[in-house]
């Protein structure tokens, strides 16, 4: 028989009294704990829903005039710089790179600029070169060509036979009957593809944004170095190669960022150059005879039936395809002027790429007539985006001068599949700008896609990695960040923006400072408490562990016996002091219908039996000490 | 006698100080505890009022269906109206917004290739996004708040300003201005003229015109409520289901991260002021059974006091004494941790503080009397 046990019962009172103050001080201590745990988990939710950003402010002043000089140079390079030690920054939680792909959605159609009212834009960049694809057949009128310095250029006029291929975007416009062609683009011996009188299929990109109708020659074009390119008409477009990327020097990469400069193939007629494309790419004149009907199932017509129309469809059927881990680092949605008007936004498990999800805008929805819930097919293309830095001019009733850096999209090409193609539920709509400029703009054609719905997505950066770059913040740390950008040497640099955080910063921090003071009382307490519980059974045990050490029993066992009796009571402390914490905590939180500070019992039972450790070994400590009383030297 | 009582009663304090330390820290603690849990409860609503007031809760105008929120084509007067200059005809919107941003576009003639943009502050144009690397520089004189009024003033690109100051726009064949140059834009977009936004070609004649974008902020957000019911007198919940009759115009309030914080932190509130008197309970029970055990365990002490001739009611005050000795130094004790912890002595923390002192006393006492209630052989055959 345990004697320290015989002595609990003989003196039931104080026993069952010692347990509930034990008792009530685990109590507290645990409904502390799940209060701390309830205004952490509120900490965290709130400051989750605030994302600190801090982006690059354009430096590079408007205008092609200063595009290209020294200046231009020095201040890129200086961003560029300036980029690369932000990505270094201690407060920094996250570097966001927006990802653009293409996307294929059959059945939909595209939101062309000219769908919409021209009145407002009717910016022919934002059609070209995707959604504005298309293949006529026309006759020749006229073709007169034009010397320019040492160069070879040609027009032609022609009748419009029949529109093969051309976005529903232009159904509203008068009947098209005539376009006309600029053109560099010549046959390989320098002749020019074209006669008057002949009738031809036409590939290339449409656009009513000048008096006359006008079509520029389209041809998909690899080039042999392996560098992307394509024709454009009035010569090769090359896309800014590596400048934007941190592999080289940027001062050296410049020298290669001419978008009318790049590599050209050029033959030589009479002393002047003229240009022609590369062999084996898709055609984008032919001439026929008989009908349309009659050259399509042809052999030579074959090309233009299964390859050349159906591209083109896919263009006009195309949107471009944002991938991000966190829409509030994209700066419209993050300073409000892109919102969400319907729907929500993306969850963490979305994110996380469980789920197939996209948000589309409220422009794109209405075209499509597509709601929240529907399903949307994705089929997506790594076709690359081009972005002019500046110079752009739109002829619309309402703007007018040059509106900073807007995006232009790159057709959808077979190539540049990534294989991935897959259904996505829609589970917002937003609203934006429909047309934006400037290095942070935002258009409506763009649908919404968390950054892991494709494998390894960041392969895809492309060239203009830093132009959709946001650096997340730790919330709070705007002022650090800048003052570390500072020391660094690039002061003012950045713009910044916490969607509010600073003001709501205040009620967080009391939130925080709550939640560790209910923390330290209830731990504080409950120290309180062990000790005078502790204090209390010794002070009570003490003269019978003498005396059983003076009747011969060893120490170990006399501690043995006596942390049995004390962790018998710990233990039934603890079990009701957790289940009374539970239920005190359960009734008052669970009305208010608040899931962050809703009791977690699994949490509260990892307390609970932490308590109890802590409880228990005090109590086999100190049962050895005192057990091991020196006999000789106590009365 | 009294004073040699009480000499002893000090001694046995002091060599019993374990216990008076422990009994003194019980004291400490409810009074903390107290001030701590009183603390939560203020901190938390005083920085709730002023997030609510420092919090920019914008509102952007869209279509009536909301879909988009640039190129409006609304009517000029609804920035009148939100900027309490229709108050004469019973709208009083300006009582409920602040910070209206606005940008209209008007073609010109003259100068050819240019425009004129009338802006109600700097922030009304994203163009003029400190994003985009641009900076105004007002002439001396001139601010930001020109754009508010109706001078004939503008603000160029450097390379539009002319040597006279002034410069001519034409918006149509029968209209000609001449235009005072205040300010700079330093890296903005070219060929745009910006100009104060009820800018009259003609003094004294008000023009109506369409403006292409427009927002604002809600001027107090403790009456958001009421603002939202106001503001939604003269607009609409943006939705397709809305008659698009060019003169409905919805409104986006951007209140959502406000509300879920708020919900968030008002449900903490509820949850501590319900917790609160819970925790006191419990606070001043553990001050009970603490006094109550330890007074307990002094029941040799009493049966000697007995023993000598002291009388039932003498120990019973010498018990209390002793306690409200030790709890008055806790309760001192813990005040000022308290203060050191809070900052402030609030009487709610000072009274609530008392109730568990005394709640702590009350356990002493009874311990107390019903150790002195005991028959002295009782209490002897309790020391054998």
């Amino acid at each position: 028989m345990n004697i320290f046990l015989k002595q609990s019962r003989r003196k039931p009172i104080f026993t069952i009294f010692m347990i509930i103050l034990l008792c009530l001080s685990l109590t507290l201590s645990l409904i502390g704990f799940s209060a701390y745990t309830s205004m952490q988990k509120q900490f965290n939710d709130i400051n989750g829903d605030y994302t600190t950003i801090a982006v690059l402010q354009e430096s590079i002043p408007e205008g092609t005039g200063n595009a290209f000089g020294e200046n231009f140079l020095e201040l890129a390079k200086r961003e560029f710089e300036a980029f690369e030690k932000a990505q270094k920054a201690p407060m920094l939680k996250k570097e966001e790179a927006r990802v653009y792909l293409t996307a294929h959605v059959p059945g939909s159609v595209s939101l062309s600029s000219s769908r919409i009212d021209p009145s407002e834009l009717n910016q022919p960049y934002f059609d070209d070169d995707m959604y504005s694809l298309c293949v006529f057949a026309v006759e020749c009128k006229s073709v007169e060509e034009t010397v320019f310095l040492d160069m070879i250029s040609y027009d032609a006029k022609l009748e419009v036979i029949e529109v093969i291929s051309l976005s529903s975007a232009y159904d509203w416009y008068p009947e098209i009957t005539e376009v006309s062609l600029s053109s560099m683009d010549y046959n390989a011996d320098g002749s020019i593809p074209i006669k008057a009188g002949s009738k031809y299929l036409i590939y290339g990109s449409y656009g009513e944004y000048y008096t006359m109708p006008i079509i520029e020659s389209f041809r998909d074009v690899e080039s042999t170095d392996g560098k992307k390119m394509y024709s454009f008409g009035e010569g090769y477009m090359q896309l800014r190669g590596e400048f934007g990327t941190r592999t080289i020097e940027p001062a050296a990469a410049l020298s290669d960022i001419g978008l009318y400069n790049g590599h050209r193939i050029s033959g030589e007629k009479d002393g002047l150059t003229y240009y022609y494309s590369l062999e084996d790419q898709l055609p984008w004149i032919a001439e026929y005879t008989g009908t349309v009907d009659e050259f399509l199932e042809s052999e030579e017509g074959k090309v233009w039936k299964e390859e050349i129309i159906p591209l083109c469809r896919k263009n006009q059927e195309g949107a471009l395809v944002a991938l991000t881990d966190n829409l509030d680092s994209i700066y419209p949605f993050s300073v409000g002027s892109s919102f969400i008007l319907e729907g929500r936004k993306f969850n963490e498990k979305e994110y996380s790429g469980e789920k197939n999800v996209c948000l589309i805008s409220s422009d794109y929805a209405m075209i499509n007539g597509f709601e929240v819930g529907d399903k949307i097919t994705l089929d997506l293309y790594s076709s690359g985006i081009l972005w002019l830095e500046s110079g752009a001019r739109d002829n619309s009733a309402v703007y007018t001068g040059e509106q900073g850096g807007f995006m232009i999209r790159v057709p959808i090409r077979p190539k540049n599949s990534i294989n991935l193609c897959k259904e996505f539920e829609i589970v917002g709509i937003y609203s934006t700008p429909r047309f934006s400029f400037g290095p942070t703009s935002f258009d409506a054609d763009h649908i919404i896609i968390p950054k892991k719905s494709v494998p390894n997505a960041e392969q895809y950066l492309g060239t203009y990695y830093q132009d959709f770059t946001s650096f997340i913040l730790e919330n709070g740390t705007i002022d650090e960040f800048e003052q570390y950008m500072s020391e660094q040497g690039y002061p003012d640099m950045f713009i910044y923006n916490d969607q509010g955080f600073s003001e709501m910063e205040e009620t967080l921090l009391a939130l925080e400072a709550n939640a560790k003071r209910m923390m330290t009382l209830g731990m504080s307490v409950f120290a309180l408490i062990t000790a005078l519980f502790l204090f209390l059974n010794f002070r009570r045990m003490m003269p019978v562990i003498r005396g059983v050490r003076l009747l011969g029993k060893n120490a170990g066992r006399t501690r043995n016996e006596v942390f049995a009796v004390l962790f018998m009571e710990e233990t039934i402390s603890v079990i009701i002091g957790t289940v009374l914490a539970a239920v005190l905590y359960n009734s008052v939180t669970s009305a208010m219908l608040s899931e962050t500070i809703a009791l977690d019992f699994k949490n509260l039972l990892s307390a609970a039996a932490a308590l109890l450790g802590i409880l228990g070994i005090l109590s086999f400590m100190l049962s050895g000490i005192l057990s091991n009383v020196k006999l000789m030297k106590r009365k | 006698m009294s004073f040699s009582l009480l000499s002893v009663t000090f001694k046995a304090l002091c060599r019993r100080w374990i216990a008076s330390l422990l009994l003194v820290a019980v004291a400490a603690a409810g009074t903390v505890s107290a001030f701590v849990l009183n603390g939560l409860i203020s901190r938390q609503e005083e920085a709730l009022e002023n997030t609510k007031k420092n919090t920019v809760i914008s509102c952007v105008v869209t279509d009536y269906s909301g879909s988009s929120s640039g190129n409006l084509s609304m009517l000029s007067a609804f920035v009148e109206m939100l900027t309490g200059k229709r108050r004469e005809r019973d709208c009083f919107l300006d009582d409920y917004v602040k910070n209206v941003r606005a940008m209209a576009g008007t073609p010109l003639l003259s100068p050819e290739n240019h425009a004129l943009r009338r802006i109600l502050s700097i922030d009304s144009d994203p163009l003029l996004d400190p994003i985009n690397g641009v900076s105004v520089e007002f002439y001396e004189g001139y601010s930001e708040e020109v754009l508010q009024g109706r001078e004939m003033v503008c603000i160029v690109a450097p390379d539009m300003v002319t040597e006279n100051g002034y410069i001519i726009v034409s918006p149509d064949e029968n209209t000609e201005a001449e235009i005072k140059i205040v300010g700079i834009l330093n890296g903005g977009p070219t060929g745009i003229i910006y100009c104060p936004f009820f800018m009259p070609f003609e003094e004294e004649i008000s023009v109506a015109f369409y403006v292409n974008t427009c927002s604002f902020d809600i001027k107090d957000n403790t009456k958001l409520k009421e603002s939202k019911d106001y503001i939604y007198e003269f607009f609409v919940v943006p939705d397709v289901m809305n008659k698009n009759d060019g003169l409905t115009f919805g409104v986006l309030v951007q209140d959502e991260t406000y509300h879920k914080s708020l919900g968030e932190i008002n449900s903490n509130l509820t949850m501590l002021r319900i917790m609160l008197p819970v925790l006191m309970i419990i606070c001043g029970c553990i001050g009970f059974f603490a006094g109550f055990l330890m007074t307990k365990g002094r029941i040799r002490e009493f049966a000697t006091m007995r023993c000598i001739g002291m009388k039932k009611m003498q120990i019973f005050f010498l018990v209390i004494g002793e306690l409200l000795f030790l709890a008055a130094f806790g309760m001192l004790l813990g005040g000022g941790i308290g203060f050191i912890i809070e900052g402030n002595l609030s009487p709610k923390a000072i009274s609530d503080s008392a109730i568990i002192t005394a709640v702590y006393i009350i356990g002493t006492a009874i311990a107390a009397l019903r150790i002195v209630r005991i028959n002295i052989m009782k209490l002897s055959n309790k020391e054998e």
